[in-house]
């Protein structure tokens, strides 16, 4: 438990990057209105913070169910606590909860506890590592927020001339269980994982000879960097320990934030989000499932997230791995 | 200046650029044209092309059905481009139907990892194509079969994943976009034939009689790959 809630803490401080794609494909919204209630439907209660992330999940989620669902909105702030949390939702009633970030579902978890009774059902949606907290939180389903790696090889085997069969990894040992499925599910598509952990709390040293450890027997096609700010840390790390073992490498680099793609950035070469909105049809698929269920959320598999959004450094490709013929109308974004 | 000043400039500098961008506003009197239809290409790819190609109207390509429905309630536009059985549905006259080989219609099929068998009780993946209700209907009809259960993605290449995950059995899909997926995937696909699975090609409906010259000069006017991106070759008029 106590490992969880440090890879919670620690891993992916750089979502909130990773949503706010820069190419205006996620307008600004309007004011959060929910629509009005009416008799006879059952409610829907989201939870979350307000940002334009999660409104754009939001919005394409309250499209799909509004006409079966009355939606009621909770902003949940670093003010909410537990208590003020548990009179919203046992004011407005629900029959489902949705849950968006892991701030809300800690909020969740404590309402759980502190009530007797069966659990509410509630679908959870961008929040990390959902398959771990999932087992400490009964009634739930949701929607993974990490993109599978077999979704992003694939991919950039699609864009990059040069093949892509084996694919490295540094992880932390909390993020074992996690590279172990994704080893399993990119095994489907023919590409080998191979992981090399490093020690909870790496030095450079550690980061330095893991990347080293790739130049060996079977050397790697491509690096897949994960979302985890104990290994990336700052942009002096990155520059002094990842930097100049990447350019030995040669191999391009498979990140999950947009901004390591940039040309400033000097690092990945190829970034793969998740799509916002096509996250919110997929949470509004996994109600709709549980609703015809009766409600049962907890027997309802945790999906992992379809839709993705594609960033690529079209010069380091061009450069070094070479762009496949009409693989450009599939990148949703090109940094020259 | 440092390497670690540059990565946090970066990072501003992309959030900036979030903030900064705005959908564009304003007056436009060019006629309008919606499009929604599923092809291998991004929307704002396809946008920017189909705009380029037709300069006398304003172009709006949709890559959610929901967003396209709304935008059909609210914002009544003067044409529409959408495979046939949509405008259909949304009762907009065809002004111009499109062809492929000598057929206004293609064949679906069902791909899926292992032999897909008695379809009954399946988990199909589908492009969203009518909405959750509307794509329910057409698919049980195009498969004959009623208690199938659907995982409805927005985009075609989104089908990939839902095989890649084990979260459906097979996904149907356009026989000209068997190849688009094969070629992409290592999975063992299977193709299942689907004995009178015809579904209309895109077509262009107009809603506006007046400017029903103006659209069908310009889609007609359209090149042979823009065409082939639309998943059509040629256009016909309708009667």
């Amino acid at each position: 438990m106590r490992s969880l809630a440090r890879l919670l803490c620690a891993a992916l401080v750089l979502v909130g990057c990773a949503n706010n794609l820069p190419d205006g494909s996620h307008p600004q919204p309007a004011a959060l209105a929910d629509p009005p209630r009416r008799p006879g439907k059952a409610l829907v209660l989201v939870a979350m913070p307000d940002s334009t992330s999660f409104r754009t999940v939001r919005r394409a989620l309250v499209d799909e169910i509004k006409k079966d669902f009355d939606v009621v909105t909770q902003i949940v702030d670093a003010h909410t606590d537990p208590a003020t949390f548990g009179s919203r939702v046992d004011a407005a009633h629900p029959n489902c909860l949705v849950l968006m970030d892991n701030p809300t579902v800690k909020l969740y978890r404590a309402y759980q506890k502190a009530h007797q009774g069966p659990p509410l059902p509630a679908v959870v949606v961008m929040s990390s590592f959902l398959e771990e907290l999932r087992g400490d939180l009964p009634n739930t389903s949701g929607v993974a927020y990490e993109v599978p790696g077999v979704t992003a090889f694939v991919n950039l085997r699609s864009v990059i001339e040069k093949p892509v069969a084996r694919v490295g990894v540094l992880h932390r040992p909390s993020f074992r269980r996690f590279v172990e499925r994704q080893k399993a599910l990119a095994a489907k598509e023919q590409i080998t994982v191979l992981p090399v952990e490093v020690p909870s709390e790496p030095t450079s040293s550690d980061v330095r000879a893991a990347l080293r450890s790739f130049h060996g027997a079977g050397q790697i096609d491509a690096l897949w960097v994960l979302n985890d700010n104990q290994l990336l840390r700052d942009g002096g790390f990155l520059e002094t320990v990842w930097r100049p073992e990447i350019a030995s490498l040669g191999v391009p680099v498979v990140v999950g934030v947009p901004t390591l793609v940039s040309a400033e950035a000097r690092f990945g070469t190829f970034a793969v989000l998740p799509d916002l909105e096509p996250m919110g049809v997929q949470a509004a698929n996994v109600l709709f499932e549980i609703s015809e269920n009766g409600w049962k959320a907890g027997e309802h598999p945790v999906e992992l997230p379809v839709s993705t959004v594609t960033v690529v450094n079209m010069r380091q490709v061009k450069q070094h791995f070479g762009l496949r013929e009409g693989a450009a109308r599939r990148i949703d974004k090109v940094i020259e | 200046m440092t390497g670690g000043t540059r990565f946090a400039r970066a990072l501003l500098g992309a959030l900036f650029a979030t903030a900064l961008v705005a959908p564009a506003s304003g007056a436009d009197s060019r006629p309008t044209l919606y499009v929604y239809v599923h092809t291998d290409s991004k929307s704002a790819t396809l946008e920017k092309t189909l705009q380029e190609r037709m300069p006398s109207l304003t172009v709006t390509v949709f890559g959610r059905f929901r967003d396209f429905e709304e935008a059909m309630s609210n914002r009544r536009p003067d044409a529409v481009v959408a495979f046939q059985p949509l405008l259909v549905s949304q009762n907009v006259p065809v002004a111009l139907q499109g062809l492929r080989g000598e057929h206004d219609w293609e064949l679906y099929v069902l791909l899926s990892p292992e032999p897909a068998g008695e379809l009954s009780g399946k988990v199909i993946g589908v492009v969203d194509l009518l909405g959750r209700d509307g794509t329910q209907q057409f698919v049980t009809k195009l498969l004959k079969t009623p208690d199938l259960k659907l995982k409805r993605v927005t985009k075609m290449e989104d089908l990939l994943p839902l095989l890649q995950f084990s979260a459906a059995d097979a996904v149907l899909v356009p026989a000209a976009a068997v190849k688009s997926v094969t070629e992409r995937s290592r999975l063992p696909l299977k193709v299942r034939e689907i004995p009178d699975a015809r579904v209309g090609l895109p077509a262009v409906g107009v809603l506006n009689p007046k400017v029903k010259d103006l659209m069908v000069k310009q889609v007609q006017a359209l090149d042979g790959e823009t065409n082939r991106t639309l998943g059509v070759e040629k256009w016909k008029g309708s009667r």
